[in-house]
C-alpha cells in the first residue's frame, strides 16, 4: 500500500491560536457599541437678514432648515483625542484641556455630511482615511462664525452629555 | 426619589461593602442611548470599591517623566489614562448587554476591546458616579476643614453633628490606637477613607505646630500652695 512521506521542510500547518478569540472577533456590535450607524443629526433653522445667516428658535420661523450629521464617539477614541488635546501647565501644575483644540478634533474626525453644500458647492466635503482633507478643513472655517459655533454647542451636548 | 428607593439603596451597599453601584438615567435618540438628568431608562453598572492601593498602583503607572522647555524634566500624571485604568481596574458589571469580562483583577484586553466601543457619554457619566462615591468632594473638604479648626481648636469641646472624616479619624484614633494600621491594611483601605484620614492628620499637625510655635503653656498644670495652680516648670536635671 502506497504511503504518502511528509516531505521535509514544508511548512507545518497553523494552530489555532488561543489568543484569537473567535467568540469575540464573529460577534457582531451590540446595543451600545459605536458602529458605522451610530449618528446624530443636529438641525439648524435659519433665516436670512441683512446678507448673514441668523439661527432662529423655531423652525416655523426659518426661511431654511439645514442639517449637520455626525458620528458618536466611542469611550477609546475619546480617551485618545482628550489625550491630544491636554497640556501640562507647569506653572499651575494642573493638566488643561485645550477645548478648542479639541473641538477642531472632533469636527474633524465625527463630521460625515452636512446639507450647506447644495447652496454652496465649496461646501462640499471631502474626507481622506476617515478625517476631513485639510483643504475642507480650511472652507469649513468658511461658515459664518455664529453658524460655526452654534454646531459646537449642539456637538458638545451629545459629545460631552449636556457640556 | 421615594423613600423607599432611597432606604433600598443604603441597604445594598450595606450588603455589598465592596461594590459601588452607579445609576444613570439615560435617553434613546434612534441608535444612540446617551445620559440624561430627565431620561426615561436606567442603567447601571457595578464598580469595585477603589482602594488606596488600587490608586496608588494606578497612579504609579500613569506617571511618566517629560522633559520642559527649559531642559528639565518633570513627572506628569496623565488623568486620561488614570481614568481609562479605573475602569479596567474596577467595572465589575453592567445592565449593558456588552460583556464584561475579568482575569486577576483587571479587564481582559478582549473584554475591552468591546467595552472600549460603548457610547462614551455613558461610560463617562457611570466613572463620573463612581469617582463621586470614591474620592472627597470639593463640598465635603470644606466641611472637614471647618470641623477640623474647631476640633483641634484650643477650646475645644469637640464637634456638634461631625462629618464623616471627622466620624471616621476619632473611630479609628481609639481602635485602632491611630496609627498602628499596618501597610496591607492601609492598602486595602478604600481610598475615599484615605484621603479623609489624611486631612484629618494635616489638620492636627498644623494645630500642634501652631500651639508649639506660640509657646503656649502646657495644659497640665500643678497645684501649689493654696490650690493655686501654676505652669510646670519642668525637671531640671544638673548637667
Amino acid at each position: 500500500m502506497p504511503t504518502i512521506q511528509e516531505k521535509k521542510g514544508a511548512p507545518k500547518p497553523r494552530g489555532q491560536n488561543p489568543a484569537v478569540r473567535h467568540d469575540k472577533v464573529l460577534m457582531q456590535p451590540g446595543e451600545y457599541e459605536v458602529t458605522k450607524s451610530s449618528t446624530f443629526t443636529l438641525r439648524l433653522p435659519l433665516r436670512k437678514n441683512e446678507d448673514n445667516w441668523w439661527v432662529v428658535v423655531s423652525e416655523d420661523e426659518a426661511e431654511t432648515v439645514e442639517e449637520v450629521v455626525f458620528r458618536m464617539w466611542a469611550y477609546d477614541e475619546m480617551v485618545e483625542l482628550r489625550k491630544l488635546a491636554t497640556k501640562y501647565d507647569t506653572v499651575r501644575r494642573v493638566h488643561m484641556i485645550d477645548h478648542d483644540v479639541l473641538n477642531r478634533l472632533k469636527m474633524q474626525r465625527y463630521m460625515l455630511s452636512w446639507t450647506f453644500e447644495k447652496a454652496n458647492q465649496r461646501f462640499e466635503l471631502h474626507h481622506v482615511g476617515g478625517v476631513l482633507s485639510d483643504e475642507t478643513w480650511d472652507k469649513v472655517m468658511r461658515l459664518q462664525t455664529n453658524l460655526l459655533r452654534h454646531i459646537i454647542e449642539q456637538m458638545n451636548e451629545r459629545y460631552e452629555f449636556g457640556g | 426619589m421615594a423613600v423607599e428607593e432611597v432606604a433600598r439603596r443604603e441597604a445594598e451597599l450595606m450588603e455589598n461593602p465592596g461594590e459601588v453601584p452607579v445609576r444613570v438615567r439615560v435617553r434613546r435618540e434612534g441608535t444612540l442611548c446617551l445620559p440624561h438628568p430627565d431620561g426615561e431608562d436606567e442603567e447601571k453598572a457595578v464598580f469595585g470599591v477603589m482602594t488606596f492601593g488600587d490608586h496608588l498602583l494606578i497612579e504609579q503607572a500613569c506617571r511618566h517623566e517629560t522633559e520642559r522647555e527649559d531642559g528639565r524634566s518633570q513627572f506628569e500624571v496623565d488623568f486620561n489614562e488614570v481614568r481609562r485604568l479605573t475602569l479596567k481596574r474596577s467595572l465589575l458589571s453592567w445592565s449593558l448587554n456588552v460583556p464584561v469580562e475579568r482575569q486577576n483583577g483587571w479587564l481582559t484586553p478582549e473584554s475591552y476591546q468591546r467595552v472600549g466601543t460603548v457610547f462614551s457619554p455613558l461610560i463617562e457619566a457611570f466613572l463620573d458616579g463612581f469617582w463621586e462615591k470614591s474620592d472627597v468632594s470639593k463640598k465635603e473638604q470644606e466641611q472637614i476643614d471647618r470641623q477640623a479648626a474647631v476640633l483641634f481648636g484650643k477650646s475645644s469641646r469637640g464637634v456638634a453633628d461631625a462629618c464623616e472624616a471627622v466620624r471616621l479619624y476619632c473611630s479609628m484614633g481609639s481602635q485602632w490606637d491611630k496609627f498602628g494600621i499596618k501597610e496591607d491594611e492601609l492598602k486595602n483601605m478604600p481610598y475615599r477613607k484615605y484621603v479623609m484620614l489624611r486631612m484629618m492628620v494635616n489638620h492636627e499637625n498644623e494645630s500642634t505646630r501652631r500651639q508649639m510655635s506660640q509657646k503656649q503653656a502646657p495644659v497640665t498644670k500643678i497645684a501649689g500652695r493654696g490650690g493655686r495652680t501654676r505652669p510646670s516648670r519642668g525637671q531640671r536635671i544638673p548637667m
